[in-house]
């Protein structure tokens, strides 16, 4: 190959006249494209969920996202941008969620993130998208890693274990009065940060945790479980548990005539808890981040799950999608028309105390990224949920 | 305590027990380990579901339809996906099983979702009678009382009718079988319907307490499969004691070890039986001449 050769301030002019080209073309598409992911009349948003394998019951979350969009765009869209969800499914097992991630931000070169389900499977992309700059809002999950340490990009909304099950114990402790307490967890790493924070609470608040029965995912018979719980003496139960779970131990101790006041973490606050435990949920109570769905603030979620869901269930899945997507849109219309994520971000930041429909006190900071620290108690009575304290953030 | 975990334990041993009768009938008549059993099962119980939620038929009618409807599927599966197969190996056909499994759950996620529902039986599972010191549930009482008929009838089955001995003939010795004039086929194909309707059975008892989803008999299944083979992949008799006793001490381990052992224990035994006794407790080794 022959090499051109000239003398060196030929070649500095080159390419200080290209490096001015470059510059100028970058001017250029910045005022059409302002950003990764934003047209003039379209934002593309990416989320994963399990929509097919074993924890396919939540992909609800992610339809109710979509369908929160739409109506967002029925209405005009936000600053003029119609919103664009790329839901891909990931089977709820880390090593998909990998895959489909890269592609939504290599090929498909979506803006942000939104509501991505699970623990284990957002941990699988947590670094990546912190490290390449592309903002994750909203990940659905209650692991507490999220915003502890905080991560620029990642903005951690749901209440994190750590905090609920203090808030839990605190309020059986302080409000119920409970003499002897006990939990029933789940026996993984998540029952277990519930674990640490029920114990941890109880001693400070010096009451006796007389109990710990932990449950294995695939367990059908819960006799032996209910038997324990009875034996330990304890006034109050904390579930740290599934709804299946729940419902069957809940059943079992009532056959064997064990009634302890049951206060259940928010996985529960769910109509279908009525038909799977019958007259034995009756007077629980469960702890919920969000507006109670059956609410009369929460009039325009009912609505808008007959109108654009209306095959899907009311429960904890869509009304936590509902949440996380009026959370996007909230911010979405805050950084206005010139979007970047730069600017997503800063408008993240100044989110204090903010309530929509169903998302509750939501407050984000310079170097704060858990959303969310309060919540409320609700008790089971004859087929609904009745709000039966105040709000109440850990101290 | 130790009377009210045998009585639940063998409760959900007799449960264990249907699914591992179904896997033995089936092994014991085609050799193959039908991975579809507990997934066949929830289709079932599924169909029960509708025809109960969906069409209002009162229960008994309900829980007939959806028997003859697991028969047919049982016998359709056999027709459709095993018999097709030219020059069959062991390992083929448990790949067909796997692969119908499959099929099965994905269906049954597409047409009646993934979240979880609850079963309208009119068996309370609230309603408790008192034996003593014992509770025992409405719904436990009717799996044990169910599942004792169902085997009596199975073994009565296999003793004294034609078709039965004809099965238990064809599992032993397929080429004489045949020579002494059984249709192979047809008793196949009668061979997995019966076992779709066992597990149908005890997807619908089962159901009250675990709830509909499509994920209801993973575990099930994993039982029986312990089950039959600690108790005899070839033995009846095996598959019941087998699914009983696994029953009882998973409620024992749970209730006086530590519960977080209890879905471990069955494979514990399991190793340890299958390095002892590899036929299993009741199990009888066939030579075969090849």
């Amino acid at each position: 190959m022959r090499r051109v050769r000239g003398t060196s301030w030929q070649i500095r002019s080159l390419w200080l006249s290209l490096l001015g080209l470059t510059a100028g073309l970058n001017l250029i598409s910045a005022a059409f494209a302002a950003e990764v992911g934003v047209t003039e009349t379209t934002i593309k948003l990416g989320t994963y969920q399990p929509l097919s394998g074993p924890a396919a019951s939540y992909a609800t979350l992610g339809r109710t996202l979509a369908a929160y969009f739409k109506m967002v765009n029925d209405r005009g869209g936000i600053h003029g941008r119609k919103i664009e969800l790329l839901i891909r499914d990931d089977g709820y097992n880390p090593a998909n969620t990998r895959l489909v991630v890269k592609e939504l931000v290599e090929r498909e070169k979506v803006f942000a993130f939104v509501g991505g389900l699970g623990t284990a499977t957002g941990l699988a992309v947590m670094d990546y998208l912190n490290d390449g700059k592309i903002p994750h809002v909203a990940p659905a999950s209650g692991y507490s890693g999220w915003s502890n340490p905080p991560k620029r990009y990642i903005f951690a909304q749901s209440i994190n274990y750590a905090v609920e099950s203090r808030l839990l114990t605190q309020y059986a402790a302080e409000q119920l009065n409970a003499k002897k307490l006990a939990i029933f967890y789940q026996n993984d790493p998540l029952g277990k940060e519930g674990l640490e924070g029920v114990t941890d609470m109880a001693q400070k608040k010096r009451v006796p945790l007389v109990g710990s029965i932990s449950y294995e995912r695939t367990d059908t018979d819960f006799t032996s479980h209910a038997l324990k719980l009875q034996r330990s003496g304890a006034d109050t139960v904390l579930l740290w548990a599934i709804s299946k779970a729940t419902a069957s131990l809940l059943k079992e101790a009532a056959k064997i005539g064990y009634r302890p006041q049951w206060v259940s973490s928010l996985v529960n606050l769910d109509p279908v808890m009525f038909k799977l435990a019958g007259e034995a949920w009756e007077g629980a109570i469960v702890a919920s981040p969000y507006t109670l769905y059956d609410a009369t603030e929460a009039a325009p979620y009912r609505e808008f799950m007959m109108k654009y869901l209306p095959n899907e269930p009311i429960g904890g899945f869509s009304i936590g999608g509902y949440a996380m997507a009026e959370i996007m849109a909230e911010a979405l219309r805050r950084a206005g028309r010139d979007l970047t994520r730069e600017r997503l971000i800063e408008v993240l930041e100044t989110f204090k105390n903010w309530n929509g429909v169903l998302a509750h006190n939501i407050t984000w900071g310079p170097g704060k990224r858990q959303g969310q620290n309060s919540l409320f108690f609700a008790k089971a009575v004859k087929g609904e949920y009745i709000k039966i304290s105040d709000w109440f953030t850990l101290d | 305590m130790l009377a009210q975990l045998i009585v639940s334990g063998l409760a959900t041993g007799c449960l264990y027990a249907l699914v591992a009768l179904g896997l033995v009938i089936v092994y014991k008549a085609s050799n193959v380990f039908n991975f579809a059993q507990g997934d066949m099962a929830m289709v079932s119980t599924f169909v029960t579901f509708t025809l109960l939620e969906t069409l209002r038929i009162p229960f008994f009618w309900a829980v007939l339809l959806a028997i003859v409807g697991a028969f047919l599927l049982g016998a359709l599966f056999e027709i459709c996906l095993l018999r097709p197969v030219k020059h069959p190996t062991p390992l083929g056909l448990i790949i067909i099983t796997v692969g119908a499994q499959q099929i099965l759950y994905g269906v049954a996620g597409w047409i009646w979702g993934y979240d979880t529902k609850a079963f309208p039986s009119p068996i309370s599972d609230m309603k408790i009678y008192r034996f003593g010191g014992l509770v025992i549930s409405e719904v436990n009482l009717w799996i044990l009382i169910v599942s004792v008929l169902l085997m009596l009838a199975l073994l009565l089955f296999f003793r004294y009718t034609r078709l039965g001995i004809a099965i238990r003939a064809m599992s032993q010795n397929l080429i004489t079988a045949r020579l002494m004039g059984v249709s192979a086929h047809w008793t196949l194909s009668l061979t997995w319907g019966i076992a779709s309707v066992l597990g149908a059975v005890a997807g619908i008892l089962i159901a009250p307490i675990t709830f509909l989803d499509p994920n209801m008999m993973l575990n099930p299944l994993l039982k029986a499969f312990a089950a039959a083979t600690l108790g005899g992949m070839n033995s009846f008799a095996g598959a019941v004691v087998g699914g009983g006793s696994l029953g009882i001490l998973e409620n024992l381990v749970g209730g006086y070890l530590t519960p977080e052992l209890k879905e471990s224990v069955a494979f514990f035994v399991i190793i340890l039986v299958l390095c002892v006794r590899p036929s299993g407790l009741l199990g009888r080794h066939y030579r075969r001449h090849l």
